[in-house]
């Protein structure tokens, strides 16, 4: 982190004196509890003030809101090139828009210079920037990630815009009209992005490890599941897939298109983030899936049978989706007649830490295979009910992460004695392991508990991970 | 394009495709839950790409219609995609929203589309939805009934005022639809009542949609 950072220093120094009134109007953002407590109160007392006048009532009601804008943790912007507001989290256009015009005056200012603005800090809050194709994409967060972790939720969310329009309809769009408003074609899937957006506010173990999850499920019920995708496989499916509760179960696929995992990042995030798709009626939708072809779309026939669990089938064909509809019926059927279906049922829930290594203080971990791109963790168990206790636990994930991943480290294993938690990351060439345990705990139980998880990972290997997938 | 099956000479069964446009947010989605599921969301998100629902009615003791309804996204990315849905179909429903003016105009535009490029025997029905923000001394109408009902008659079109929050018109619309569709048209068939009907709807089906698909 700190060579990262030295690297800026310099452009730090520049920044500063053209950002000067950037800082100025985020230092509200910046404001302790206490402080926003009084603004409210300040607040009261000019409402109260003015309780007859319509129109201090309504300055009120503004400044309440901006204030509100300001204490988010995290802001995610989307402009044009030309400096267009395309997506914001939160706020409404009043309050955005005078924002997004500094910040495109702050990162035209660099390329004009022929530099590429990356990240910055001002206070507590980390700014970091990404340029992509047409379209600049920003995020700002007081929650501590590193400007790699940022640019890497930036990506997430350019695929999302991707998934929409493809990379070329986006390039064609403004190169014939450069001030496109781009929001008239996104309109509609702003749930996709605020569900996205508000995964990784809470800290997506996903976006961080880049890597999916699947569910523990026996082999011989995974392959089974397989063997029904393939027996019932239609003509132009491309990739069929089982999904329960944001993890895969089952994926077959043709032997020539590996199935990318930012792509099934992005399907997942769609299906699982937004209530859209999850009526229990059939959908079928044009979606691009940019590491497979950014250029064109491809379709998704997708009918959430149960609650948490869905069916995708994936074709090239935009007039398949009753040869789709037929595969899924019979998908359906099959995992219904079977005892399939309450498998996967019955794989929903995690296991829990304890199960594995019992008596352990470890109280949660992330676990990547950085062979298959996946990753396994545990339910978050009593210790974490809250979403604000979870989120705290995925700022320390983010932390160790960073600590094992900047560029200078040569670090294989960093423990890190927290006040609530002792933390620890251990990372080997096939895998990347974070632990949080409990306050106190002796290092040498954390590492004999991770060591026993590594184990038993290994173990349960083919049941965490969906190895290879069925192909055809 | 209907397919009518009849089990006696005395019960009839057809299934009809239907499809839903209209600009986005005038409520298609709604008229369609609360067709198929008589229910309502306040809020719903919007539907992206196109939902598929079916449901059944009996127009009469001895006549059950089934519908095939695509549920259609309204946003302009997706105009592109309409006559996938719209090339089969053997009725429309083009929706507006009679507190948007401007949804009427788009309203009419699909109606010329379908007119130009659909099915030529395709049953069109116009549905000006939320009715129900144009009730008492708020009414927030901004399409007067009768200017709609002037052109749906000149159009040739079905035409009702419907709210999907409340429920008003909205089984009359699909009602009246499939009474106007060719129930008779091709007669009905030869058959046995009871589990042997549900066989031969599903060999329709698939029939008829390598037929449209391929």
């Amino acid at each position: 982190m700190s060579k990262a950072c030295s690297e800026r220093s310099w452009r730090r120094t520049r920044k500063r004196a053209s950002a000067a009134h950037l800082s100025k109007r985020l230092r509200m953002m910046r404001r302790t509890k206490p402080q926003r407590a009084k603004t409210r109160k300040a607040y009261q007392k000019v409402r109260d003030r003015h309780a007859c006048s319509l129109s201090s009532l309504l300055t009120c009601a503004a400044e309440e809101q901006l204030v509100r804008w300001r204490a988010k943790k995290k802001h995610f912007f989307i402009l044009s090139a030309a400096g267009k507001p395309i997506y914001s989290r939160h706020g409404t256009e009043s309050i955005t828009s005078s924002y997004i015009g500094v910040i495109q005056a702050i990162i035209s200012f660099f390329a004009d210079n022929g530099d590429t603005l990356q990240s910055f800090e001002s206070g507590g809050h980390r700014f970091a920037v990404t340029s992509s194709g047409p379209l600049y994409l920003v995020a700002i967060s007081s929650l501590g990630e590193t400007p790699s972790q940022l640019r890497a939720q930036l990506d997430a969310l350019y695929t999302q815009v991707l998934s929409t329009l493809t990379l070329s309809q986006l390039n064609k769009i403004f190169s014939h009209r450069y001030n496109f408003d781009l929001r008239r074609l996104l309109g509609g899937t702003e749930v996709f992005l605020d569900g996205l957006v508000d995964s990784m506010t809470r800290g997506s173990p996903q976006v961080l490890l880049s890597a999916l999850e699947c569910v523990k499920i026996r082999k011989t019920y995974r392959e089974r599941i397989n063997n029904l995708l393939l027996k019932t496989r239609s003509q132009s499916l491309l990739y069929g897939l089982v999904v329960a509760d944001q993890r895969l179960v089952s994926v077959v696929r043709p032997k020539r298109h590996s199935l990318h995992p930012p792509d099934l990042q992005l399907l997942f995030s769609m299906l699982f983030n937004a209530s859209t798709f999850r009526d229990g009626s059939e959908h079928w939708t044009p979606i691009c899936m940019p590491k497979f072809n950014s250029k064109g779309f491809l379709h998704a026939y997708i009918h959430f049978f149960q609650p948490d669990i869905c069916v995708v089938l994936i074709s090239a064909d935009k007039d398949a989706f009753f040869e789709m509809r037929e595969m899924a019926a019979n998908v359906i059927a099959g995992l219904k007649s079977s005892s399939l279906l309450s498998h996967i049922v019955a794989s929903i829930p995690r296991y829990t830490p304890t199960d594995l290594v019992p008596g352990t203080p470890i109280r949660h971990f992330l676990y990547k295979s950085r062979q298959n791109v996946q990753f396994t963790m545990p339910a978050w168990g009593g210790h974490y009910t809250t979403q604000s206790s979870r989120r705290r636990v995925m700022t320390l994930y983010h932390k160790l992460h960073a600590s094992v991943h900047a560029k200078s480290a040569h670090l294989k294993v960093c423990f890190c004695s927290r006040k609530q938690e002792e933390t620890l990351a251990w990372v080997l060439p096939g895998f990347e392991l974070y632990v949080v345990a409990a306050p106190g705990a002796k290092r040498e139980a954390v590492a004999k508990g991770a060591q026993k998880i590594v184990n038993w990972v290994r173990n349960e290997e083919e049941r965490l991970f969906v190895i290879g997938g069925a192909t055809f | 394009m209907s397919h009518p099956r009849a089990s006696t000479q005395s019960q009839r069964f057809a299934q009809f495709k239907l499809v839903l446009l209209g600009e986005s947010a005038v409520g298609k989605s709604s008229l369609v839950l609360r067709f198929v599921k008589d229910q309502f969301d306040d809020y719903r998100e919007s539907t992206i790409g196109a939902a598929f629902l079916t449901q059944t009615i009996a127009l009469d003791e001895t006549t059950t219609v089934k519908f095939e309804i695509w549920d259609t996204a309204g946003q302009e990315r997706y105009k592109s995609l309409a006559p996938m849905y719209y090339r089969n179909a053997n009725c429309a429903v083009v929706v507006y929203d009679i507190t948007q003016a401007s949804s009427l105009d788009k309203a009419k535009a699909w109606v010329k589309e379908l007119q130009r490029q659909a099915n030529e025997n395709i049953v069109i029905a116009l549905a000006g939805n939320k009715l129900d923000l144009a009730t008492g001394s708020s009414s927030k109408r901004a399409v007067e009934t009768a200017e709609a009902e002037a052109y749906a008659k000149e159009a040739g079109l079905l035409f009702f005022e419907t709210s999907a929050k409340t429920a008003e018109n909205v089984k009359e619309l699909f009602t009246a639809i499939a009474k106007k569709l060719p129930l008779d048209q091709q007669g009905p068939r030869g058959g046995r009542p009871g589990a042997g009907r549900g066989v031969d709807l599903k060999g329709g089906v698939a029939t008829q949609q390598q037929g449209c698909n391929c």
